[in-house]
């Protein structure tokens, strides 16, 4: 795996102690962020508890800032009724590494099914040290992190997207298609932007995510979204 | 007058919510081959069900006799799943059914998910509280608290119960493989429920508008309570699977059996005038009662009632 260190302005982690009392929550918030809470509100609609075996990863880009959130990664710790715990990794970074945050988002998306295992045990690790120094909050665990290079051009033959307010069923043709919008992405200073990898969310939830911020692009796995839905479309027309 | 019917599931983390969610749909799932209901989940609800019963059932695969793990993750919030029941082709209801993260049973205020799950429990016409069974029998004061937090649920039991809805409460005791192979072994759960729950008990018998149904189910089938194991401060409860019994679950199509039966003869008796008007000229009214009465035979008569037990009775 290649990867340059980027600077990180914050961090927090998702994620359960081993006793009863000791639920899923954000755990750990270090250093100083500005985008976690509409980060935390959309993973709270659409990345939590959600089935489907897909990259869970969100990024925001706001306020010369930008969040990025991996999801589902599998800890070596169990809770008391013996179940694994999962933690949920958000780091927040300038925007100056916008590219770098994007870039590795598209690595996420592109990557084969076995080589994500490696990039989940990568940012479990960085998971698992904040959660083993809880008590250096509010200081930073970590000056930097490690983000994946993009190793692999995703397929240019394939239709171009135009975000505005969209969500595309995450198969491996729109994964590629958002890989490339985002590695070739320039933001517009004025506009806020999400994009959310997620598994099965229904249209109704995506509309609440997409609703955060001005554009937004979502791949979902739900069986309500045959191939892709303009959500602003959709809602001038009062299709659900 | 809205269609849909919401239902919770309440209990503290590590009961086995999603666990008895998964089994119930998948043992009832197949409704239509005995009557002329048929319950549809949503195809996400579906696949989300059906990836998690998948998983259940590779507990064949794990070693016999050494202690068990966990199949499923822990549930971090709430989980609607959303069903359709259809009577002779026509969509009858739509229930949403809500899985929840056990902490929230506790959670206090300003918990970001404690306003909806509030809301969730007062819309509920069916509240299925979740009960590990070993901890029930096998347990000490500490432990079985510990496990089942009876006072909490007591607690959030009362606000929804003291309206006059009217409301079918389950109690669904899992984990309790070990005392279901005999009367005996029933009779000791269920003597152990009335002592742990009476004051529970004692609340529903004050309220008309309640029913309250006890169904002890083996949600696996061949994994068994062997013994209470203590590390440092804490008791832990060891489960084992037996190497002569089949990934089996066993009566976990009840508690959505009843769910449902009560469900639809609420909305039966709740319909509009004019709706009531069209079925009578339709001659519908007959062939669902009927359809009812033969869905609530599918009920075992051997579960204990508490309550007002007319709330669940179904004639033709």
């Amino acid at each position: 795996m290649v990867t340059k260190p980027v600077v990180l302005l914050g961090a927090a982690l998702h994620t359960r102690d081993i006793e009863p009392g000791q639920d899923y929550d954000w755990y750990v918030k270090t250093g100083e962020m500005q985008l976690f809470e509409k980060m935390a509100d959309i993973y709270r609609i659409g990345l939590r508890d959600v089935g489907g075996e897909v990259p869970k990863v969100a990024v925001i880009i706001d306020c010369r800032r930008v969040g990025f959130l991996v999801g589902d990664l599998p800890s070596k710790r169990e809770d008391h009724g013996h179940r694994l715990i999962y933690d949920t990794l958000y780091l927040e970074f300038d925007s100056q590494y916008q590219r770098s945050v994007l870039h590795a988002v598209a690595v996420l998306l592109l990557c084969h099914k076995n080589h994500y295992k490696h990039y989940e045990l990568h940012f479990t690790d960085y998971a698992e040290q904040l959660f083993y120094n809880l008590h250096a909050a509010p200081l930073l665990v970590f000056e930097t992190v490690h983000l994946p290079i993009v190793d692999k051009q995703p397929d240019f033959s394939l239709t171009h997207l135009q975000a505005d307010k969209l969500v595309l069923l995450s198969n491996q043709v729109n994964r590629n298609r958002c890989a490339r919008y985002l590695i070739h992405f320039t933001h517009q200073e004025e506009n806020s932007f999400s994009f959310v990898s997620t598994g099965r969310v229904s249209i109704k939830k995506c509309q609440q995510i997409a609703d955060k911020t001005d554009e937004c692009l979502l791949l979902t796995l739900s069986s309500e979204v045959e191939s892709e839905v303009n959500l602003k479309k959709g809602r001038l027309f009062g299709w659900w | 007058m809205s269609n849909k019917t919401a239902m919770i599931m309440v209990g503290p983390d590590g009961v086995g919510k999603t666990t008895l969610l998964a089994t119930m749909y998948h043992e009832l799932s197949g409704i239509e081959n005995e009557t002329s209901f048929e319950l549809v989940a949503s195809k996400d609800t579906h696949h989300d069900l059906q990836d998690a019963y998948n998983k259940l059932s590779t507990i064949t695969a794990q070693p016999t006799f050494t202690p068990t793990g966990s199949l499923l993750k822990g549930t971090a919030g709430i989980v609607e799943r959303q069903f359709k029941i259809w009577f002779n082709g026509n969509k009858e209801l739509e229930l949403v059914f809500c899985d929840i993260a056990g902490g929230l049973i506790r959670a206090e205020k300003g918990h970001p998910d404690m306003d909806e799950f509030k809301n969730k429990l007062e819309e509920s016409v069916v509240i299925v509280n979740v009960i590990d069974g070993s901890a029930l029998v096998e347990g000490d004061e500490l432990l079985f608290r510990r496990k089942n937090e009876p006072v909490q649920i007591h607690d959030l039991l009362l606000s929804p119960l003291i309206n006059n809805k009217n409301r079918l409460l389950l109690f669904v005791i899992t984990k309790c493989e070990a005392w279901l192979k005999n009367d005996k072994g029933r009779k000791k759960l269920e003597a152990a429920f009335e002592t742990q729950y009476q004051i529970i008990l004692k609340s529903i018998e004050g309220f008309e508008n309640v029913v309250a149904v006890l169904i002890p189910v083996k949600t696996l089938g061949c994994v068994e309570f062997t013994r209470i194991e203590t590390k440092g401060d804490e008791k832990e409860i060891i489960y084992v699977r037996k190497p002569n019994l089949l990934f089996q679950p066993v009566d976990t199509d009840q508690p959505l059996r009843y769910a449902i039966a009560f469900a639809l003869a609420q909305h039966n008796k709740n319909r509009t005038v004019w709706d009531k008007l069209r079925r009578w000229v339709r001659n519908e009214e007959f062939a669902f009662q009927k359809a009812l009465s033969e869905f609530a035979q599918g009920h075992r008569r051997k579960f204990k009632i508490y309550g007002n037990p007319s709330l669940i009775e179904v004639t033709e």
